[in-house]
């Protein structure tokens, strides 16, 4: 009887492990942590690989975050997601691709925290009104809701170097944006349509992502390119909280259920020789001016 | 019978496995082993987890490949060392029992498991140093289990155990050696 007893309790013991760590392995399944806080930070010009340059100073390439952005929705530890963004802007493509798999991420049930650094204005902002909940500092800029298409016209120099280019071409405005030459009226008329059509889909982005917290008739009397502070924007409906990274990772950790200590892993930590393969793999070691780029 | 086995693996070690060598429950024995092999997986899994060290876990599906395969080469490594050990006591001591030293075997590895969830556990308290230990004197104790499996199984003394227990890795040196000399002998001859 004794015996049995001993025998049936080690038994207990092991099977009752057994089962805590096959319970247990369920939630972990990445880091080795169970429920796991991604950080995904977005620091510097958001562009396609290759649209930066190694002059600009800070790039960030698309293709990175949103890559960190399926591992996030793939990993079974990851319950929440804060994005750290610290980004003037970017190019609108690139915005869009970033807010599009920030979207398809929180349809996966994961919230979804923005975090503002120093600045988080226009394609950053874009990108942020993709999350469920934007926290700034007070002193964050933001806003700059607004599209600008922006090339420059060296005729002048040209003249000077004497150059002289020739073009042939198959329509009237297949060499639009051209730098030999200024803009025709009827050119400008075709882009401003452009830029006054991504302006719109910024609106709706904005209008889809702060729903119930700013109007559209409020929205456009802010949305004409100026920034605001964190706190001034909070005021406006365009930030949910004031407070900090540690204040975003909190509201990101509740909103998941996840403890306090749930630990935290930044999913992309690119460094400086990231973005220099990035730049020089892709044919752009200049600026280049080849076409116009609209920007958020 | 098979409560009895289990504590007297634990508390009377040699009087069991010189019974488990004399009735050779095979069948049991392997029932066992295989029970104990598909507990390993998870607990080994949750440690390997808490330890964050292996990235193979990051993969669910890629463990439990490996696990089977593990769990595959596991079994087969036993028929062969319980071979191995039985062709080798003949040749020495003219002494077999290839079917003892299975059983035996297969029952001395119970502890390890004991050992494991203990690791787990103590890991889960963040005991970690424990939890190694815990691990540890398991480790020692199955190997002292397997000698003591070898010499009930065999009738054999103590001391001639343990030489069996290490003969293949002595066995292993020899070769390895003997492949040296081969080899360099070879190719002094070419010079």
């Amino acid at each position: 009887m004794k015996k049995k007893i001993v025998v049936m309790a080690l038994v207990v013991f092991l099977l009752g492990m057994t089962a805590l760590a096959v319970k247990n392995s369920g939630g972990y399944d990445g880091a080795g942590n169970m429920g796991t806080v991604a950080v995904i930070e977005i620091n510097g010009f958001l562009g396609e690989t290759g649209s930066g340059s190694l002059l600009q100073s800070s790039f960030t390439s698309a293709e990175k975050i949103m890559e960190a952005i399926r591992t996030a929705r793939e990993r079974k530890d990851i319950k929440a997601v804060v994005v750290r963004i610290n980004s003037p802007g970017g190019t609108s493509v690139a915005a869009q691709e970033v807010g599009m798999e920030l979207d398809r991420l929180r349809k996966s049930g994961k919230p979804v925290v923005t975090s503002m650094g120093d600045i988080c204005a226009s394609g950053g902002y874009w990108v942020a009104c993709s999350s469920d909940l934007i926290v700034a500092n007070p002193a964050s800029l933001t806003g700059s809701i607004g599209v600008i298409m922006e090339f420059n016209n060296l005729e002048g120099l040209y003249q000077k170097l004497g150059i002289r280019p020739e073009v042939i071409k198959s329509g009237a405005y297949k060499d639009i944006g051209s730098s030999a030459r200024p803009l025709s009226p009827e050119e400008r008329e075709i882009l401003q349509q452009v830029v006054g059509d991504s302006y719109e889909q910024f609106l709706e982005q904005v209008e889809k992502g702060r729903q119930g917290k700013i109007t559209r008739a409020e929205l456009q009397k802010i949305a004409d390119g100026r920034i605001f502070s964190g706190k001034r924007a909070r005021e406006l409906g365009l930030v949910d909280k004031l407070g900090n990274y540690y204040d975003a990772l909190d509201l990101a950790r509740k909103m998941s259920g996840l403890g306090k200590d749930s630990p935290v892993e930044t999913l992309n930590t690119g460094g400086f020789w990231d973005s220099l393969i990035n730049n020089v793999l892709a044919p752009s070691l200049l600026p280049r001016g080849d076409f116009v780029k609209m920007k958020y | 019978m098979l409560s009895d086995i289990l504590f007297g693996m634990v508390f009377e070690p040699a009087a069991t496995l010189r019974k488990i060598g004399e009735e050779k429950p095979v069948f049991l024995a392997l029932l066992v082993y295989l029970i104990i092999s598909l507990i390993n997986l998870p607990l080994s899994r949750g440690i390997l987890l808490l330890q964050n060290t292996s990235p193979s876990v990051y993969k669910p599906h890629w463990f439990w490949i490996f696990g089977g395969i593990g769990l595959f080469f596991c079994f087969l490594g036993l028929f062969f060392i319980a071979g191995l050990y039985s062709l080798l006591s003949e040749i020495i001591y003219k002494k077999g029992n290839a079917a003892g030293i299975l059983a035996g075997f297969c029952f001395a590895s119970f502890p390890g498991i004991l050992g494991l969830a203990c690791q787990y556990g103590a890991m889960l308290l963040d005991l970690e140093r424990v939890g190694f230990l815990c691990s540890f004197l398991a480790v020692l104790w199955m190997m002292v289990l397997q000698v003591l499996a070898l010499r009930e199984a065999l009738d054999i003394r103590s001391s001639q155990a343990v030489l069996l227990f290490v003969a293949p890795v002595l066995l292993l040196l020899i070769l390895l050696a003997l492949l040296f000399w081969v080899f360099y002998t070879g190719t002094s001859l070419i010079k």
